[in-house]
């Protein structure tokens, strides 16, 4: 009787343990909502002929389209339209970096016949030989990669090659404050700022100390924020397969920022975007920031951090330009689908009619706009779904659509990701006012002339 | 009665010992050495992650050899691990000694001092981060209340970003030795500071002469752990600075990860993590024939 007790009381113990464990495990962080579709894309009746003979499965990574309900919509609407083909959305674990995981996998040789990547990981996949060169596959089968923004086309290209197809764009744009312009009494900026004008407004739109203190103008600290300014009056990091920071345009570029950050103090330095490490968005919704220069997507979190209770009204405007520049010059870094080229001859001829799917169809748009991210696809109806959620005082949104001329945000270079760190460092050092510009600049051409390998 | 090591009870013992350990071994081979020895073999390849590797010899560590960053990166962890580890251990000696008196409330006092080494290294980072902000952060407004007119950017400041990460460390870490200095005080004969008195010799003469020498072996071991530790510090270098400004924090470990996770040079990556290995295994060598001279058991 003793003992029967006694493993009573240890099945007990250990089913409390298991429902307990079971309720931390369940209880992870919610993850955002993302609005399922009210109107399902119609399937249209009429399936398309296969493109392949035998039946065949692709398999994608996407970092960009998460949600269950998204990926069974574009699977269901692909199959309608290609029975031949079966389409399947690789699982992404939760948490970590995801492409960490997509490497891993890759060298573990799990199938992956088609994944996304951001534009540094781009560059570096064809270092890698991971990406299927396209031009081939794009000439014969006819398709028009400008609906993807040529301007996005132009700064994927390698070598004349392109390699993965921009499916979500993301280009920089100025963000302004209507109510901090009214109570300054200036004009708002139009589509033709210069960045000297830009600095003036900063300058005078900045009031107040401390906790009180309202920024003339916020930027992502990312290195892009200076280098996209030299990259805006045509210049590029690597040209004629050498190092270009030698290029004065650079230096006038970390110069600016360097002004408006230490000498004007109308934009938050370097120490302290770094040390308070909240997101360049909750500083614009925080309504204490006048203007922010930043990317599309932007438009999303700044909902989402106010959750949607809008406490003051903004709108888009070009981002502003170098003097002589054609306005709406911008630059922003896409995010790339392409095909896995350790793939199989015929798995990539079934691969490339998914991609050109991925890429062209409307409904990967609105999946990709359900789950935060920009499509590239420039269409009116993609346009219209993406900003459905924007309030209508944001009138301008809708020049994120449209194909400006496009220049580098990273260096259109296989090695990137280094030409980034370098520039990042000694950037850095000049924005925390530990070096000049000119030291920086000149320390990035050094380090680089050593460091990378040229062609 | 002393049995022989063939003996059947001894060999059913020893046997017995070993399936004991053997799930632990295991784990240690399969999750410790293996990569440990693979990394060995990588760092003679041109691996990348992803394709073929191929034997390309010494080349990694020629080219290591030859890298600025890896020096910038050798010479800032040394510089981290001289500044952080003596303090580290001094401070936690010290607070161990005081936490040795006949005081109110010691158990609570060890469980602050001991609560930041199990606290989350990020977060401990960000709240360093928070209070090290430049013109919000507390600490910056105590030192312009007391009249210094600008305070430096600490984790953003070249000159003083390393200084910050070694104050994070520091305060993070000595509890930890708090706890080993304690339990060695508590292993002290108190007849030898009863002697002491006796003879005249006060507070002072007494942790010199007698607690610093009798915690010879804590010390040895607390010295090792915390060199071996410093050598491989990473999360509040990735949280606090990630190796900036600059390259002013950039620490061995996270040259590493940036070699391999960032450029995609897994081999020499590999040739890094192997030179640091290499780089603790001598210091801790140097350590053990010294103790000779100093530690007494």
């Amino acid at each position: 009787m003793k003992l029967f007790k006694k493993n009573i009381k240890m099945l007990a113990m250990v089913t409390m343990l298991a429902v307990g464990l079971t309720g931390c495990a369940s209880s992870k962080p919610e993850t955002p909502e993302t609005p399922t579709p009210e109107d399902p894309p119609k399937v249209e009746d009429k399936v398309e002929e296969d493109e392949v003979k035998d039946p065949a499965k692709v398999v994608v990574w996407s970092g960009s389209i998460k949600d269950k309900d998204s990926q069974k919509l574009i699977v269901e609407d692909f199959s309608a339209k290609h029975e031949n083909i079966e389409l399947e959305f690789k699982e992404i674990p939760e948490g970590g970096d995801i492409t960490a995981k997509l490497m891993t996998e890759i060298a573990g040789g799990s199938k992956i016949d088609i994944f996304d990547a951001n534009q540094a990981e781009y560059f570096g996949m064809i270092e890698l030989g991971l990406y299927e060169p396209l031009n081939s596959y794009i000439d014969e089968s006819g398709f028009d990669s400008s609906v993807l923004g040529q301007g996005n086309i132009d700064i994927s290209l390698q070598d004349g090659e392109l390699y993965a197809l921009p499916y979500v764009q993301s280009k920089f744009v100025l963000y302004y404050n209507k109510d901090l312009f009214d109570a300054a009494g200036m004009e708002y900026p139009t589509n033709d700022w210069t960045w000297e004008e830009f600095r003036e407004a900063s300058l005078k739109l900045t009031s107040g100390e401390g906790a009180d203190k309202i920024w003339g103008s916020t930027m992502p600290w990312y290195t892009a924020t200076w280098t996209g300014i030299a990259s805006q009056t045509g210049v590029k990091m690597i040209e004629n397969d050498k190092p270009n920071f030698d290029n004065p345009a650079f230096k006038d570029a970390l110069q600016f920022k360097y002004d408006l950050t230490m000498v004007d103090k109308s934009s938050p330095s370097l120490a302290e975007n770094k040390t308070t490490k909240a997101h360049f968005t909750n500083e614009f919704s925080s309504g204490k920031t006048a203007m922010l220069v930043g990317p599309d997507w932007a438009m999303g979190s700044i909902g989402t951090n106010l959750d949607h209770n809008y406490t003051f009204e903004y709108d888009l405007a070009y981002i502003p330009h170098p003097e002589g520049v054609e306005p709406g010059t911008t630059y922003g870094a896409p995010r790339y689908v392409g095909l896995n080229a350790q793939a199989s001859a015929e798995e990539k001829e079934a691969s490339w009619i998914v991609l050109r799917y991925l890429a062209e169809s409307e409904e990967v748009a609105q999946a990709l706009s359900r789950n935060g991210a920009t499509p590239a696809l420039l269409t009116d109806a993609v346009a219209e779904y993406h900003l459905e959620n924007i309030p209508p005082f944001v009138e301008n949104a809708k020049i994120i659509f449209e194909d400006n001329p496009r220049v580098e945000e990273k260096a259109s270079h296989t090695q990137s990701n280094i030409i980034e760190q370098i520039a990042k460092e000694e950037g850095e050092l000049a924005l925390s006012g530990a070096k000049t510009p000119q030291e920086s600049v000149d320390a990035i051409q050094k380090r680089l002339l050593k460091e990378i390998v040229v062609k | 009665m002393k049995k022989s090591f063939f003996s059947k009870s001894q060999q059913r013992e020893n046997i017995s010992g070993f399936l004991f350990l053997l799930p632990n071994l295991i784990g240690f081979l399969i999750f410790s050495f293996l990569p440990v020895a693979s990394a060995f073999y990588i760092s003679l390849t041109n691996w990348d992650g992803i394709n073929k590797m191929k034997f390309i010899g010494v080349s990694n560590y020629i080219e290591l050899f030859q890298h600025d960053t890896f020096w910038i990166a050798f010479w800032n962890t040394i510089v981290y691990t001289i500044t952080s580890v003596p303090a580290t251990i001094i401070l936690g000696l010290l607070v161990a000694t005081l936490l040795n008196q006949k005081l109110k409330g010691t158990t609570l006092y060890r469980m602050i001092y001991f609560m930041p080494y199990i606290a989350s290294g990020v977060a401990v980072a960000y709240i360093f981060s928070a209070l090290l902000h430049p013109t919000m952060g507390p600490v910056n407004g105590m030192l312009q209340l007391i009249g210094v007119d600008n305070p430096p950017s600490w984790l953003t400041d070249a000159k003083w970003a390393m200084f910050s990460v070694v104050i994070m460390s520091i305060w993070k870490n000595f509890g930890y030795y708090v706890v080993i200095f304690l339990a060695g005080l508590q292993g002290i004969s108190k007849t030898l500071y009863e002697a002491a008195t006796i003879d005249g010799a006060n507070r002072w003469h007494q942790f010199k002469s007698i607690t610093v020498p009798m915690l010879a072996p804590v010390t040895f071991f607390s010295l090792i752990m915390a060199t071996i530790g410093s050598f491989k510090v990473f999360d509040q270098i990735f949280i606090l600075t990630e190796g900036g400004p600059g390259r002013a924090t950039t620490t061995m470990v996270q040259y590493i990860y940036q070699n391999s996770f960032l450029y995609y040079k897994m081999g020499f990556a590999s040739a890094g993590a192997v030179t640091l290995f290499g780089l603790i295994f001598l210091i801790t060598l140097v350590q053990y024939r010294g103790q000779n001279k100093w530690v007494n058991y």
